[in-house]
């Protein structure tokens, strides 16, 4: 081969895109979730309660004594079962086609499915709410405590698939999702988003490449995992900039660290603040970097008001509709850069404008996709039919079914958090990094409080 | 026109996302390697950088 630098390259072609509708995570998480919105309605549609009785869960119990959560699960068990083996088939099968061994992956989600009915139950309990233990918070810090205490082996983490999980609740919740909601509000949220992700985005790699000396690729994950979608925007930029291993090490370790204390912190500050649940769901998706421990952030806030809707159509509004779609169009950005300006020499090829749509975060489309489906399917019912037939048997389990991808990725992440693992980082990514979440934080706090409260404060 | 070679027919490139995910400890806390936006970007195990696989090669290619 040749480099010689008049040498006119043509990139060889990539290989077949086609390939992604089976081995990419966010179309296996489309595939399940219309699946599951799908056999729902016709479910429905046929008198059938066969969805219904599988999407059991024992949250909802209000118990005081624990015989009470036992003697749910024994005269339960069938279904569960049911419930069990759906799940079971359809992870092994779609994790196995894209790689991961099922005889690792069957016995770690096994446990995960365990872990997640304690959890559930927990929240069942008739004085969590007094005492704050909502959900995604226990599931964090037993996960967190199994994780760092005992020792869980690593094979296990196949089954502790964070991002696919929280990606099939996210097509699940958008069943549940008015697409007139998203078509009134999106704009404001990607307002919103568009002026703090730049911002953040920018500070971070200013103040990281001219005050504290950092190389430019560094600071530009760096930037990329602050202001837009944490560890995944920042392998998207790794790869678009041509960035250090060690670099993106050091991000993820930061983007974790940080994410975890957010997903702490936030909620109890969004309390203390007295903020209405939608107000403190934006505030959150301005805020938290990943999609996972941002819902884990708005969920809680939302049993904490007693307004889980509110907080978690903010939440979603603002993150994955506002945030998330810069993924694609900031890694081609820095791509361009990196290519014109960094390393005229070692490019070779300009980036393609397709990268954008390469890096877009498919699962999106699922989301939209079941909100007009299911936007279809009910608007042929009058309030009080909808209210009384199909709230309870249609939209209850679907609801209930995106519960339990939830409470799999909150259980994962606590599960895969090992901290003995993670990169020590230096102190001057570390201030740049932590001076650009006190921005994005700030900001997402007087746009969600100040700016657009009017707006936000009455999203139910 | 000549076709270059790039870094998709390199031995010194890794991006099986079993392998990418082992590479980095706590990636998968918040992300995955199979996720549409790492799209097919792997680490050049020679130079401990990570690249999309239509990057031209350099001169420390070997062929698969």
């Amino acid at each position: 081969m040749s480099n010689e630098k008049d040498e006119v390259v043509k990139s060889a072609p990539p290989k077949s895109r086609w390939t992604d509708l089976y081995l990419k995570e966010d179309w296996w998480a489309i595939w399940l979730g219309l699946f599951i919105v799908l056999a729902a309605y016709f479910a429905f549609a046929s008198g059938s309660s066969f969805v219904k009785a599988i999407s059991i869960n024992p949250g909802g119990l209000k118990w005081d004594n624990v015989g009470q959560v036992f003697a749910h699960l024994g005269a339960n068990a069938p279904q569960y079962i049911m419930q069990y083996v759906f799940w079971l088939v359809f992870f092994t099968v779609s994790t196995a086609i894209m790689g991961v061994k099922p005889s690792k992956f069957i016995p770690s989600f096994t446990l995960l499915y365990i872990f997640s009915i304690i959890i559930f139950a927990i929240g069942g309990w008739k004085y969590a709410q007094y005492f704050n233990l909502e959900p995604p918070l226990v599931a964090l810090v037993l996960g967190l405590i199994l994780a760092n205490v005992f020792p869980i082996p690593r094979w296990l983490d196949e089954g502790f698939r964070v991002e696919y999980y929280i990606k099939t609740g996210i097509v699940l919740l958008g069943a549940t999702f008015p697409i007139i909601l998203i078509v009134s509000a999106g704009p404001v949220a990607i307002t919103q988003a568009t002026i703090i992700s730049v911002i953040t985005c920018l500070t971070i790699f200013f103040v990281g490449t001219r005050y504290f000396k950092l190389d430019k690729r560094f600071a530009s994950i760096l930037g990329m995992g602050g202001a837009i979608c944490g560890v995944s925007a920042a392998m998207a930029g790794a790869s678009a900039v041509g960035a250090k291993k060690e670099h993106l090490y050091s991000t993820v370790t930061l983007v974790v660290i940080a994410a975890l204390i957010m997903i702490i912190v936030l909620p109890f500050a969004s309390k203390a603040l007295g903020l209405p649940a939608g107000v403190a769901g934006a505030w959150i998706g301005t805020s938290e970097f990943a999609d996972a421990a941002g819902f884990a952030a708005a969920v809680s806030y939302g049993h904490m008001v007693g307004n889980e809707n509110a907080a978690l159509h903010a939440f979603t509004l603002m993150k994955v509709i506002g945030r998330d779609i810069w993924i694609g169009i900031w890694s081609f950005i820095f791509a361009l850069i990196a290519c014109l300006k960094w390393e005229k020499e070692e490019c070779g090829v300009a980036p393609s404008p397709m990268e954008i749509w390469w890096r877009f975060p498919k699962f999106v489309i699922g989301f939209f996709v079941a909100s007009i489906i299911m936007t279809i399917i009910t608007s042929g019912y009058s309030a009080a039919e909808f209210s009384k037939n199909v709230q309870p048997n249609l939209i209850v389990p679907i609801s209930s079914l995106r519960t339990w991808t939830f409470i799999f990725c909150f259980a994962s992440i606590g599960l895969t958090t090992r901290f003995k693992e993670l990169k020590s980082v230096g102190w001057a990514a570390t201030a740049a990094f932590t001076i650009g979440v006190i921005v994005n934080v700030f900001l997402g706090w007087l746009m969600s409080t100040q700016v657009f409260y009017g707006f936000w404060s009455v999203l139910q | 026109m000549k076709v270059s070679n790039n870094c998709a027919g390199c031995a010194f490139f890794m991006n099986d996302p079993a392998k990418f995910e082992r590479t980095f400890p706590g990636f998968t806390v918040l992300s995955s390697a199979y996720g549409s936006t790492r799209a097919d970007a792997g680490l050049c195990t020679k130079k401990d950088r990570i690249f999309l696989p239509s990057r031209k090669a350099c001169k420390e290619f070997v062929p698969k």
